[in-house]
C-alpha cells in the first residue's frame, strides 16, 4: 500500500513536470481567430488587426475583437473565458463565439450552444448583463455564465469606449459575489461543530444523518458543488476560479482534511449521502473477504493517479472527469457516466459506499492526506464496511466507533 | 455463485467503465472530430462522388469548388 502511494506520487510528479514542459515547449494551439471572425460576421471581410486595444474592423464599421484581449482577469470556475465578439457601429452585439475555456463540460455544455449565446446578440453594452434579468441564467452553472456576461459586458464597454467612441454608462455598484458560498458554509459549519462534538458524546450522532440529509439538495441539487477532484487539479495547475464558492469549498475541504481526515465523505457529500442511504435498505451485504476487499480498495488510488497523469500531460482538466457526483448533480453526462451513476448506486444493496470503498478519487486524495488517529477501531455497524483497527485511510469519520486518544 | 465472485464481477465492470469513461474523455476530443469528418466525406463520396467516377481526393477538390 505505502509502495502504491510512492509510486503514484512519482507518477503524478513526473507527469506534471512533462506538462509544465511541453507547456512550455510546445505551446498550446490558439484558435484561429480569422475563421471564427467568418462565422460571427458571415460576407464581412476584416483587415488586419490593430491595437489598443486589440480589434479587427470592417469597412462597414463591425468591430470584432477576443475578449480575452481586453480583459484577461475576468475568470469563471477555471479561469478565463475566451469570447470573439463582434459589434455594430452603434455598440449592440452582432455575433459571437466561445473560442476557449476550461470550464468543467458537463455544467457548461448549454452555455455553449448557439441556441444560448444567440440571447446574446441584439444587446447593446448600455445593458446591464444581469442574469435572469436580461439574460437567462443556466442553473448549475451559474458562476460560468456570470464570469461569460461579465466578460462580454466589460470588453464591449471598453471597445465601444476606446473603439468605436460610444459613451459608456458608468456601472452601478453590486455585490462582487453570489450568497452559494454562506449557504455551503451554513451547511459545512454546524457539520465539523458535531464532528467534535460527537466524539465526545455519541448522544448527537444522529447529527451526522441530518448533515448527510441535507448535503443531498444543498451540495447537490442547489448549489450543484460537491467537492471535486477537478476543483484539486485547477488549482495545481495554477487556474484558481474568482467564485467565492470555490474558493470556500476548497479551503474549508482543505482544512477538514487536516484536522479531520476523511470528514468531508462522512458528513458533507451528496453522493456519499445518497450511497449510505441506499445501503441502509434492507437488503443481505455480500460477504467480501477481507483481502479481497483490501485489494479493491487500492483501486481507487490508481484510478486517481491515471487521471492525474492525463490531466497534467494534457493540462485538460475536463480530461479527468471521471466522478459521478459530477454527472448526477450536473444532470450532464454521456451513456458511460450515467451507467456507472447507476451501477454505483445500486451497487450499495449488496456492498456498502461502493463508490466511496474502490474508485472515488476525492476519497483516495483525502485518504492519503488523513493524519493518523487510533481512536477509530471500526465496529460491526461501520457505514463504509471497514475491517477491525482498518487503515485510516479508510475512515469517514462517522465518530460512531471512536475511542478517544487513549 | 460466491458473494465474492459476484462482488468481482460488478467491481470489474464499474472499473472497465471507468476506464472508459476516461478514455471517451480524451478520444472524444483528439480523435472522433477526425473520424467524424472522414466518414462524413467517406458518406458524401460514396453517395455523390463515386457516381461521376472521380477519387476522393479529386472529387473532395470538385465539391470545393461547386
Amino acid at each position: 500500500m505505502k509502495n502504491l502511494k510512492i509510486i503514484l506520487l512519482i507518477t503524478v510528479i513526473a507527469s506534471a513536470i512533462a506538462g509544465y514542459s511541453m507547456q512550455v515547449f510546445l505551446p498550446e494551439k490558439k484558435a484561429d481567430e480569422r475563421i471564427y471572425l467568418k462565422e460571427i460576421a458571415p460576407g464581412i471581410e476584416f483587415p488586419e488587426k490593430k491595437t489598443n486595444p486589440p480589434h479587427y474592423q470592417s469597412g462597414e464599421g463591425i468591430t470584432a475583437f477576443n475578449t480575452y484581449d481586453v480583459v484577461p482577469s475576468i475568470r469563471g470556475y477555471a479561469g478565463p473565458i475566451k469570447i470573439l465578439l463582434a459589434l455594430n457601429p452603434d455598440g449592440k452585439i452582432a455575433g459571437i463565439k466561445i473560442l476557449d475555456h476550461k470550464e468543467t463540460k458537463n455544467y457548461v455544455h448549454y452555455m455553449e450552444s448557439q441556441e444560448y449565446l444567440r440571447h446574446f446578440i441584439g444587446k447593446s453594452i448600455n445593458d446591464s448583463f444581469e442574469l435572469d434579468k436580461d439574460i437567462d441564467g443556466i442553473s448549475r452553472a451559474t458562476v460560468s455564465v456570470e464570469a461569460m456576461a461579465k466578460t462580454i459586458k466589460e470588453s464591449s464597454r471598453i471597445v465601444a469606449s476606446d473603439v468605436l467612441k460610444i459613451p459608456v454608462k458608468p456601472e452601478e455598484a453590486k455585490k462582487a459575489h453570489g450568497t452559494g458560498w454562506i449557504t455551503y458554509l451554513l451547511l459545512f459549519s454546524p457539520a465539523i461543530v458535531f464532528y467534535f462534538i460527537t466524539r465526545k458524546s455519541k448522544s448527537f450522532l444522529r447529527a451526522r444523518d441530518l448533515s448527510l440529509v441535507l448535503s443531498i439538495p444543498v451540495i447537490g441539487l442547489y448549489l450543484s458543488s460537491p467537492f471535486s477532484i477537478l476543483h484539486v487539479f485547477n488549482l495545481v495547475l495554477l487556474r484558481p476560479s474568482s467564485s467565492m464558492l470555490w474558493v470556500i469549498i476548497l479551503a474549508s475541504t482543505i482544512i477538514s482534511i487536516i484536522i479531520a481526515g476523511r470528514f468531508y465523505c462522512g458528513w458533507l457529500c451528496p453522493f456519499g449521502a445518497l450511497s449510505e442511504f441506499i445501503g441502509r435498505l434492507p437488503f443481505k451485504k455480500w460477504d467480501i473477504p477481507v483481502e479481497t476487499d483490501d485489494r479493491w480498495r487500492d483501486l481507487k488510488y490508481v484510478l486517481l493517479g491515471a487521471a492525474a497523469v492525463i490531466v497534467f500531460i494534457s493540462r485538460r482538466v475536463e480530461f479527468g472527469n471521471y466522478e459521478t457526483y459530477v454527472t448526477l448533480f450536473s444532470f450532464h453526462g454521456n451513456y458511460l457516466a450515467w451507467s456507472l451513476v447507476v451501477i454505483t448506486l445500486l451497487a450499495n444493496l449488496k456492498v456498502e459506499r461502493f463508490w466511496c470503498r474502490y474508485l472515488c478519487p476525492v476519497a483516495a486524495l483525502t485518504g492519503m492526506l488523513s493524519r493518523k488517529d487510533k481512536g477509530y477501531p471500526s465496529r460491526n455497524d461501520c457505514p463504509m464496511g471497514n475491517k477491525p483497527m482498518p487503515l485510516i485511510s479508510e475512515c469517514i469519520r462517522c465518530n460512531r466507533c471512536y475511542k478517544g486518544r487513549g | 455463485m460466491t458473494d465474492k465472485k459476484k462482488f468481482k464481477i460488478l467491481a470489474t465492470l464499474a472499473t472497465v467503465l471507468t476506464v472508459l469513461i476516461l478514455s471517451y474523455n480524451v478520444l472524444s476530443e483528439y480523435f472522433m472530430p477526425e473520424i467524424e469528418g472522414y466518414l462524413e466525406r467517406r458518406i458524401y463520396y460514396e453517395k455523390v462522388i463515386s457516381k461521376k467516377g472521380l477519387s476522393m481526393h479529386k472529387g473532395m477538390y470538385w465539391k470545393e469548388k461547386e
